[in-house]
């Protein structure tokens, strides 16, 4: 850089590529092949959005009702109602009887990566608590406290990027799976089980800490107000006679001192309260710090952290679970 | 959708077709107004910040009280007082960054407020008025991602811009090449796949990882700021204003004072003409001149200790290849080719190490993981 002379003339942008820049009307037919394509694609994304969204009202509908048809076996059900930190984090039945003594039944109705609209507009999952109510609703509070901006909803127009490229992901992975280029999810059985491939890793990867944290600092905190058809069911659900619980569902120390953090726990307080004045939903926090190593990835826990927050969970729901012991 | 989406959007659908369907008057100024639109709607404080530093430093130079000289000092002042209120590390311990935020292109800008200032001062700008200079400074392409593109080339072009079909299909191009580089070179296989590599090579093997962490960041930044410079160029190909290219393969150079005549040039150019050659013309010290320049370029990233070092280094390296180099005017000894290409590929390599073993003080947080990183590298 610094030698005085020769001083170069600047070079401008005319500057020859290996390939000629091609005529204009091949850009504009290039540009309508991806506008078609993409297009094409988001239509995809939203019948298949369509479609898991019917299939998990209709599995969710069958176990509901088969539960609600035995309501007289002496069994407290209990139906865990989140995402998947949900699927990661609660254990199943057997884990909850054995601790509590009890019959106890916990049903886990999750989806991935949603938000509360995901149960009351997509699927009417409120609907069908209301027609067949469980003893306890445990509801998760990440749900009902903040705005969650990773919605996939391809309904929604400012999601029309992430709808595609879900769809996309989920195609490839099913090519990569059919050549043989990647191993098969392990089975899962509807609403229950433990991912079996969490075991294999014993280490976080933290690589991508900055952008879970700056997902987190973005969030914002709901007001008491702006779901009202689903405050109309929490109180359907509260005449019924459930117990309605709103569930605190922990991540590393990490991110939850920045959750809680930053003027922002103050407003959380206040929502919370006002959930429990008015529409009854009783509000159980973990309040264990929990270090990366419980978790499988920077949100959900793992083969370690799970027993340990469901013997949490199963020591609040086993003095409220009052039917008669096995 | 993030800014470089925002940006590509808002100039393919609302800056080209009115630098084009308008009036020809009203084209360019009409393409400055949309700018500061889109500035007040993303960071209204950018907006006011350009406007006022760009009113200042065009204002000074009218006022007939004070001298030419005092006209200079006190436009360049003005607008490096905002450069470092903004861009040095004692607001960002503030907190400032989240609560107030810096002007997007602060750095840009500034350094074309200065450039401006100077050839102003030495009277070699062409007769223009103020609607000129907002029209080169609030122009979206080059604004918030550079490159730092000189007056009299802009004036230039946007008297003698006509429409030229093979001019903005080429603009598109250097978009999409750009668009190439940023989401399959940089984010894709640079950002997460290798970054998925060294994290499972730490624990067996952490010289390699750390060795792995260090190029990729040093070609990261490459790639991604040689993007951005693609789409800048493309851009403004598509309003038919031709901007300076500002890389040109610097890992291809085989000696850091090639590499940086290759790798940001506006910006080393910049140095090199209002750092470098006056230092130079007035000590008559290379290398006070050259130290000078590279720790002015250091600092335009960031005025922090960590660029100060940074930018030494730079400065280092030259001076060191200036040493040792063999002087021009001695005759070359008769080499085969095969001994040239060694020792040109042993210089390419070897200024490559040295410019990602640098990029390590600006990786990371403080001199406490740099020496441990080092010690990584080195001593096991």
């Amino acid at each position: 850089m610094p030698n005085p002379s020769p001083v170069r003339k600047p070079v401008h942008a005319n500057r020859q590529s290996v390939f000629a820049a091609p005529p204009l009307w091949v850009w504009g037919l290039t540009g309508l092949g991806v506008l078609l394509g993409f297009g094409l694609l988001f239509s995809m994304a939203v019948r298949s959005e369509k479609a898991l969204s019917q299939q998990f009202t209709t599995d969710a509908e069958t176990v509901l009702r088969r539960e609600w048809r035995m309501r007289s076996d002496s069994v407290t059900r209990v139906v865990v109602l989140g995402t998947s930190l949900v699927e990661n984090g609660v254990a199943d039945t057997d884990f909850f009887e054995g601790r509590c003594g009890k019959r106890i039944r916990v049903i886990k109705l999750y989806r991935e990566a949603v938000n509360i609209d995901a149960f009351t507009e997509t699927a009417p999952i409120f609907k069908l608590l209301e027609r067949y109510p469980p003893d306890i609703l445990c509801i998760e509070e990440n749900l009902l406290l903040f705005r969650l901006p990773y919605f996939l909803s391809p309904g929604q127009a400012e999601n029309v990027f992430d709808a595609v490229n879900r769809h996309l992901t989920i195609q490839v992975k099913s090519l990569k799976i059919q050549l043989g280029l990647r191993p098969p999810d392990p089975e899962r059985v509807l609403f229950q089980g433990f991912p079996r491939e969490q075991h294999v890793q014993n280490q976080v990867d933290t690589t991508a800490l900055s952008t879970t944290l700056a997902e987190i600092r973005h969030r914002q905190v709901r007001t008491p107000a702006e779901l009202p058809a689903l405050y109309r069911s929490l109180q359907q659900l509260h005449q019924s006679g459930t117990r309605l619980i709103l569930l605190h569902l922990p991540r590393p120390a990490v991110l939850e001192s920045v959750i809680y953090g930053e003027g922002r726990d103050p407003l959380l307080r206040d929502l919370i309260k006002q959930y429990h004045r008015l529409y009854h939903l009783e509000h159980w926090q973990f309040d264990r710090p929990m270090p990366f190593r419980y978790f499988v990835d920077q949100a959900h826990l793992n083969h370690i952290g799970n027993p340990i927050y469901s013997g949490w969970l199963a020591d609040k729901i086993c003095p409220v679970a009052t039917l008669p012991q096995r | 959708m993030n800014e470089l989406n925002w940006i590509i959007a808002f100039s393919v659908v609302g800056l080209t077709p009115m630098a084009w369907l308008l009036p020809g008057r009203w084209q360019l100024p009409t393409v400055s107004v949309l700018t500061a639109g889109f500035m007040l709607v993303a960071s209204p404080l950018s907006a006011l910040s350009l406007l006022l530093t760009a009113s200042l430093s065009y204002g000074l130079f009218r006022l007939k009280s004070l001298t030419p000289a005092w006209r200079v000092v006190l436009s360049i002042s003005q607008s490096v007082l905002v450069w470092i209120i903004f861009k040095s590390e004692w607001p960002m311990h503030q907190g400032w960054q989240t609560t107030v935020g810096v002007p997007l292109g602060l750095s840009y800008y500034t350094f074309r407020q200065i450039h401006y200032a100077i050839e102003r001062y030495k009277q070699t700008l062409p007769v223009h008025d103020f609607a000129d200079y907002l029209t080169y400074l609030f122009f979206l392409p080059t604004l918030l991602i550079g490159p730092i593109n000189r007056f009299p080339d802009f004036y230039r072009d946007s008297r003698r811009r006509r429409w030229d079909a093979v001019l903005f299909s080429t603009g598109l191009e250097r978009i999409l090449y750009g668009y190439a580089k940023i989401v399959l070179i940089g984010n894709m296989l640079l950002t997460n796949k290798l970054a998925h590599i060294i994290y499972t090579l730490q624990p067996n093997h952490p010289s390699l990882a750390s060795y792995l962490s260090l190029i990729r960041f040093a070609t990261n930044a490459y790639i991604q700021f040689a993007g951005f410079s693609d789409v800048a160029i493309g851009l403004s190909l598509l309003i038919g204003i031709r901007v300076p290219e500002n890389f040109e393969s610097p890992f291809l150079a085989s000696n850091l004072n090639e590499f940086w005549k290759r790798y940001h040039i506006s910006l080393s150019s910049w140095c090199r003409d209002y750092v470098f050659t006056p230092l130079l013309s007035l000590t008559r010290q290379p290398v006070l001149a050259t130290l000078g320049a590279m720790l002015v370029l250091g600092l335009w990233h960031e005025w922090s200790s960590q660029y100060l070092v940074w930018g030494a280094l730079q400065g280092l390296g030259v001076l060191i290849w200036h040493r040792f180099k063999r002087p021009s005017g001695e005759a070359k000894t008769a080499q085969p080719a095969w001994h040239s290409n060694v020792m040109h590929g042993l210089g390419v390599l070897i200024t490559f190490h040295y410019f990602c073993l640098t990029c390590l003080v600006i990786q990371k947080n403080n001199w406490q993981a740099v020496g441990q990183t080092l010690t990584q590298l080195f001593a096991r």
